[in-house]
């Protein structure tokens, strides 16, 4: 909440402590259904190749993205958070699919580190991060929020829309392949 | 110095078993240096925005055009009024007054984007100057 400017350095303790309530019962069942799907434990499964992984990141990204992108929260944000906040957003995206698809021992790690060097990882996360901005794009642009509106803002609406969209990437990663 | 089909066909990573050049390989070499560039070109985009983009300039209010119309005995002027918003923030209502001589006029907008600009009409009475000013603004 911090990175989408919904809490910042000023806000009081009593709206933190609101907001992050308000979050507490989604967060813990999404966290109580992570450990049940995506946990290391699980059976591996073999990683699909190239150019299959595009098409499932694709899909986990439309998933997960195509619910939020009709709604005012993308615009609201885009509009609310500074350029800044909006560049550490993209870092943010792309060190958390780093992490998740290499580093956190969810399913089906060890099938996708292996015969892969670092530089391979780290083009497999970037790669995940287009994919999840070309499908916010063109889900922006099939509601209409990209229609009429100045380039510079259509670009935070995706850089917003990107960081549910790239969740929904690597978690497809992790539970299809 | 010319390479070696023979002695390089296979250990080549581009090169299929059978020592022919692996489509799949290249067109995904491909994609992941555009991923790069795009991410590259989306950060850059992103810092030299926040370095050159002023965090606290104000809204500016334009007269876009002035079309006359000829109501029979009571010609007005269509006024038509851009708000351009260069701060860095975006604006979640606007007010913005127009002056058609000793009368004016206000219109009001709703969520400005930061780098954006929103237009409104209004009319005023033939023979004016119509002149538009940023009166007041709520930052989102």
């Amino acid at each position: 909440m911090f990175l989408l400017g919904v809490v910042t350095l000023d806000s009081s303790l009593d709206l933190i402590v609101r907001t992050v309530t308000v979050q507490l019962l989604p967060l813990a069942f999404g966290a109580a259904l992570a450990n049940e799907l995506l946990s290391g434990e699980q059976d591996e499964m073999p990683e699909s190749g190239f150019p299959q992984n595009l098409g499932v990141y694709a899909l986990g990204a439309i998933f997960l993205a195509a619910p939020v992108a009709p709604t005012a929260e993308v615009v609201v944000l885009a509009q609310r958070n500074g350029w800044l906040r909006h560049g550490i957003l993209v870092v943010a995206s792309l060190v958390v699919t780093y992490l998740v698809l290499y580093v956190l021992e969810f399913r089906g790690q060890s099938m996708r580190r292996r015969d892969r060097g670092p530089s391979e990882q780290l083009a497999q996360a970037g790669m995940a991060y287009a994919v999840s901005l070309l499908i916010s794009v063109a889900l922006l642009t099939a509601f209409g929020s990209l229609g009429n509106t100045p380039a510079a803002s259509g670009i935070r609406r995706t850089v917003v829309l990107g960081f549910p969209a790239t969740v929904g990437a690597r978690a497809a990663r992790v539970v299809l392949a | 110095m010319s390479r070696s089909d023979d002695s390089l066909g296979g250990a080549l990573p581009w090169r299929g078993t059978d020592g022919d050049v692996d489509g799949a390989y290249l067109v995904e070499r491909a994609i992941t240096v555009a991923s790069a560039l795009l991410i590259a070109a989306l950060l850059g985009y992103l810092f030299w925005q926040a370095l050159v983009t002023p965090s606290a300039a104000l809204p500016a209010a334009t007269v876009e055009s002035v079309d006359r119309i000829d109501a029979g005995e009571d010609p007005r002027l269509l006024v038509s009024v851009a708000l351009s918003n260069h701060g860095e923030k975006g604006l979640s209502s606007a007010q913005v007054t127009v002056t058609c001589g000793d009368r004016s006029r206000t219109l009001e907008f709703a969520n400005v984007p930061a780098g954006g600009h929103t237009t409104g009409t209004v009319t005023c009475p033939a023979g004016t100057d119509p002149r538009a000013t940023p009166t007041a603004w709520i930052e989102a």
